[in-house]
């Protein structure tokens, strides 16, 4: 996306988080995972930006980074023009409020001893110029326009008084009560039925129509980040491997590993009958190639020789970038 | 012809401090060797309940109310604990939803599913089980060099195929997969389910497949079952259920799921989900039914066949003439 | 104001509600209910050891001395279990010892659960040097045994009152309840909803009151259980041993009384009340506190699952 870094609402610059993982009992080593790895992103405001890739590819840790829930190990994470690095305390509280997060489990992100209006207001009563009536109003509307209708009757119920998707809309409206400029939400369905991901998802796009909030969605279904997004980016092993527009990206996929994703979406309902790229080995490669390509080990369209350094996100398109040395 | 597995009439209650309530409501099914059924349906819907009550394995307060599951010729429902404890694993075994985390910490996976195989079968030497294991790793896909690796050193879907490997280790006829790949990213989800199609093919194993998900047992069984609020509402071929879907709550599903192509919207399910402590009148659907009828708010539908295969629990197939 | 009514209208909170459901399960739990009954017994006790003085001055339990009576003497009708070596009412002196026992073994328990909650939360939440210099603190008081600790103080200072004991033995006993509380805050402290309520923007002041304060309030309240048990054995070996405060009548008080007269052989009526009185009242809350782990801990584990 050529657009003016200044104005983008969050941006990672070389962000690198790495993890230790303390040395084990059994395995008697330490190990260092690099969770991101030199990740340079640019999410313009007021479109819904997908991050999509497999587990444990690095999606939660962005986000994490993106909310300061934790520090990049070297980079900068600047949001709204902000660097976060550089907000602390009383700061970093009133500056939050402007980004918030959705949870993957709406069953751990309650506190069960909460109740929905003390849950939803909360983050109301850390402003103290409100009164308790414009604050119980404002509580109100949050929960109507997350669809908990008639929002009166919900007021006084527990989480364990709520459905899967009732829950996750409550987590919904404590982070939109706030009206935040900036939404994140980690895989915010993969908890719930099928069926109720759609309503949570409606209700993510009738949100953003409405406020025009940046919303980051992460989620490992390119079907559900077609669905929602303006654009996705693919990540694996900390790594972007190819970022564009949606409907570019699910059309044309330039890289092996998109490609691979969406060969894995269940045929039903597929754009595709078959199985059409077929670019992931069933059995890693063992000869992997120090500094080579982060997916080397499981594509099938790596050669060694070309493969064996790091390619950088070349362009693919209009606004569409891969990391690859196939194009 | 004689199925595998036979469920006739099951219903199961739970009681709980709210009232009692039927979990599963006169379901009947059929599973026959080397075939799949899938059971979908809402968080819910009883769709565990059925398959715990397959494997005798329900909870103290659930009561089997009536019904029989037949499996090769006997009822499990009057068979005794110890006829229940040597059929399971050796002829119904399960994959359950989070049994990836109940594997051993401290123990080589590997040895875990001998171990599991001289349990159930005293008399199979131990380098008979060991070899056993090293073919079923093969069948699932692991690497024969990892039989001696922890599960922590597993990724969560090696985890699960090695507890697939443990389903199969005692030759089961039947398989009961309860949510096998939810919560699982959809490259490990499909890897699970290229196994499991796989092993069905091989093996000529009767599989029950549990999911919420309408794609996922789309891409792996031949007949699928619609479930809601306990009750079956519509069971046929998978080609039946996908391309002529007879019950509204089938094509709200089918309409709810989301897929890449940009041309159809989907559309979620309407209203709450149902409550089986204060179940409607009628239909159980019809408060959620794009176009009821007077008659859907006080009849209580009857089946209706559509096909030697596919059968449909709605007064709408009636009135369409079938 | 339509929405103010609404706020107003408000059901229990769900504390309440989880209080009152375990109320319930408590009471139908068998070794919950026979502690309950128990503790009700040994509750009237105490609350009508008022009565006997209101009688007759000789039923004061301390200085009411029958003036017919300069020894000790058995059951009879004047004096139910009998009276001590100077013919105090011993009957009077288990009713105000039931008191003493209450008012200590509480008031230490609660106490020392309240230290070991605060210290628990600010450990487990910290984390860091802070968490590490509380818990060795704790490890440092865990080890000392109490018994002797308090002694020691005894031996130094003179005869102590019945508070500063009471005060002590919280002193002494809150390590324990902080390193469980600390070891379920480690583990609340990863819960998204703590997460959560960071990025809402709540201080950790906040966060530790609002949000994890409730979540363990449970096992605070299962392990104050047990604290009383602890708390009324401590007071009751140091009053026998003499360390006592001499100006409460306490059981321990009465054994020692018995030990010191030479008496421990010679009147069953006397020494066998107070004796049978304290392993009664500890039992009884064992009992609870057995009861409220079975009907916790299940409970705990379910919620962090479902
Ligand atoms: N606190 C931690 N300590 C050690 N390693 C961690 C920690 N958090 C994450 N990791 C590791 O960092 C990598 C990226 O994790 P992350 O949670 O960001 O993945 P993810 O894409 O969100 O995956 P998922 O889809 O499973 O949520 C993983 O390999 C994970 O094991
Ligand atoms: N032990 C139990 N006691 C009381 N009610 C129960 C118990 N187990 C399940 N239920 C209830 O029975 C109904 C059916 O539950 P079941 O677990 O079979 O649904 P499911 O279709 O498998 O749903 P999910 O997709 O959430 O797993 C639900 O309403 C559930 O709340
Ligand atoms: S650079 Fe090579 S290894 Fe990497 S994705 Fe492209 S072809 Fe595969
Ligand atoms: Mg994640
Ligand atoms: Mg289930």
């Amino acid at each position: 996306m050529e657009t003016d870094s200044r104005k983008d609402a969050i941006v990672l610059a070389g962000v690198t988080r790495l993890y230790r993982s303390g040395s084990r009992l059994l395995t008697a080593r330490q190990k260092t995972i690099r969770a991101l790895d030199e990740v340079d992103l640019n999410i313009p405001p007021g479109c819904i930006f997908g991050l999509v890739g497999e587990s444990g590819s690095g999606k939660t840790t962005a986000a994490r980074l993106m909310v300061r829930l934790e520090k990049p190990d070297s980079g900068t994470v600047s949001v709204l023009g902000r660097d976060m690095a550089g907000l602390h305390g009383k700061h970093l509280r009133r500056f939050r409020r402007k980004i918030q997060m959705i949870f993957q489990d709406p069953y751990q992100s309650l506190n069960p001893y909460q109740s929905v209006i003390s849950i939803v207001s909360e983050p109301l009563s850390l402003r103290r110029q409100m009164t308790k009536d414009q604050r119980l109003d404002k509580v109100l509307e949050t929960l109507a326009l997350v669809g908990l209708d008639p929002p009166s009757t919900y007021l006084h119920r527990y989480p364990h008084q709520l459905s899967g998707g009732q829950r996750q809309r409550v987590a919904i409206a404590r982070a939109m009560v706030l009206d935040p400029q900036v939404l994140i939400a980690d895989e915010p369905t993969s908890m719930l039925d099928a069926s109720i991901a759609v309503q949570i998802y409606r209700l993510m796009l009738k949100i953003q129509h409405r406020s025009k909030v940046t919303m980051v969605f992460i989620t490992h279904n390119l079907a559900a980040a077609n669905y929602l997004c303006d654009h996705i980016a693919v990540i694996y092993r900390g790594r972007i491997l190819e970022i564009g527009p949606s409907g570019s990206v699910i059309n044309s996929p330039c890289h092996p590993y998109t490609q691979a994703l969406l060969d894995a979406l269940p045929r039903f309902g597929h754009i595709w009958k078959e199985r059409r790229f077929d670019t992931m080995l069933d059995e890693p490669r063992s000869d992997i190639p120090q500094n080579g390509c982060v997916f080397y080990s499981r594509c099938s369209k790596a050669e060694y020789s070309t493969c064996r350094r790091q390619p950088v996100l070349k362009s693919a398109g209009r606004d569409h970038k891969a990391a690859c040395f196939l194009i | 012809m004689q199925s595998l597995l036979e469920v006739k009439d099951l219903t199961v209650s739970y009681t709980t401090p709210a009232g009692k309530i039927l979990a599963v409501d006169r379901v009947s099914f059929q599973l026959e060797a080397g075939r799949s059924l899938g059971l979908v349906g809402e968080s819910g819907s009883g769709k565990s309940t059925i398959g715990t009550a397959i494997l005798g394995l329900l909870a103290d307060n659930a009561r089997v109310e009536t019904g029989a599951i037949v499996f090769e010729g006997h009822n499990l429902l009057e068979a005794d604990q110890e006829t229940l404890r040597r059929l399971r694993w050796k002829k119904i075994s399960m994959i359950f939803q989070a049994a990836m985390n109940a594997l051993n910490p401290i123990m080589p996976v590997g040895d875990q599913i001998v171990e599991a195989i001289r349990v159930h079968e005293p008399e199979v030497p131990l380098t008979a089980a060991r070899q056993r294991v090293a073919d079923l790793f093969r069948q699932v896909g692991i690497p024969a060099r990892r039989l001696r690796d922890y599960p922590h050193q597993y990724s969560g879907g090696m985890r699960q195929r090695a507890i697939i490997a443990m389903a199969l280790a005692c030759n089961p006829r039947v398989i009961i997969a309860d949510e096998p790949t939810t919560a699982l990213d959809v490259i490990v989800q499909d890897r699970i389910l290229k196994t499991i199609i796989r092993l069905q093919d091989r093996f000529d194993i009767g599989i029950l497949l549990i999911s919420h998900d309408i794609s996922v047992t789309a891409e792996v069984c031949h007949q699928i079952g619609v479930m809601y609020a306990g009750q079956l509402v519509e069971i046929g071929t998978k080609e039946e259920i996908l391309t002529t879907p007879a019950h509204p709550y089938t094509r709200a599903l089918l309409e709810a799921h989301i897929t890449l192509s940009n041309d159809r919207q989907p559309a979620p399910v309407p209203g709450p989900a149902a409550d089986l402590h204060r179940l409607p009148e009628g239909c159980r659907f019809h408060g959620r039914c794009r176009r009821p009828d007077a008659n859907c708010r006080r009849q209580t539908p009857s089946w209706h066949s559509l096909s030697a295969t596919h059968k449909v629990l709605c007064r709408e197939a009636e009135s369409n003439g079938n | 104001m339509k929405n103010t009514e609404i706020a107003m209208t408000r059901n229990r909170p769900y504390w309440r509600q989880a209080l009152d459901e375990n109320w319930r399960r408590l009471r139908r739990n068998p070794t919950g209910r026979s502690g309950l009954i128990l503790l009700l017994i040994f509750a009237l006790m105490a609350a009508s050891s008022f009565i006997p003085p209101l009688i007759s001055p000789i039923y004061n339990p301390m200085h009411g001395v029958d003036p017919h009576i300069s020894h000790t003497t058995g059951p009879s009708l004047r004096h139910w279990l009998g009276t001590d070596f100077i013919g105090r009412d011993i009957f009077s002196q288990l009713l105000a010892g039931a008191r003493v026992a209450f008012m200590v073994g509480i008031t230490a328990a609660f106490m020392s659960v309240v230290l070991g909650v605060a210290i628990g939360i600010l450990a487990g939440y910290a984390g860091g040097w802070a968490d590490t210099v509380l818990m060795r603190l704790a490890d440092m008081i865990m080890v000392m045994p109490t018994l002797l600790v308090v002694l020691m103080a005894a031996a130094l200072f003179g005869q102590l009152s019945i508070w500063t004991i009471v005060a002590m033995i919280a002193l002494f006993r809150w390590p324990g309840v902080s390193r469980v509380i600390r070891a379920r805050i480690l583990s609340l402290k990863q819960r998204p909803f703590i997460e959560a309520a960071r990025i809402a923007g709540a201080s950790h002041l906040r966060i530790m009151t609002r949000h994890l304060l409730p979540n363990v309030l449970p096992l605070a309240l299962l392990y104050m259980t047990f604290r009383v048990t602890s708390a009324i054995i401590i007071e009751a070996a140091l009053a026998f041993l003499g360390f006592g405060d001499p100006t409460t009548v306490s059981w321990g008080m009465m054994l020692q009384w018995v030990w010191k007269t030479g008496h421990m052989f010679q009147a069953p009526y006397w020494l066998l009340p107070p004796g049978i009185c304290i392993s009664l009242l500890t039992l009884s809350f064992y009992m609870l506190a057995r009861a409220m782990d079975e009907i916790l801990d299940p409970r705990l584990r379910r919620r962090g699952e479902s």
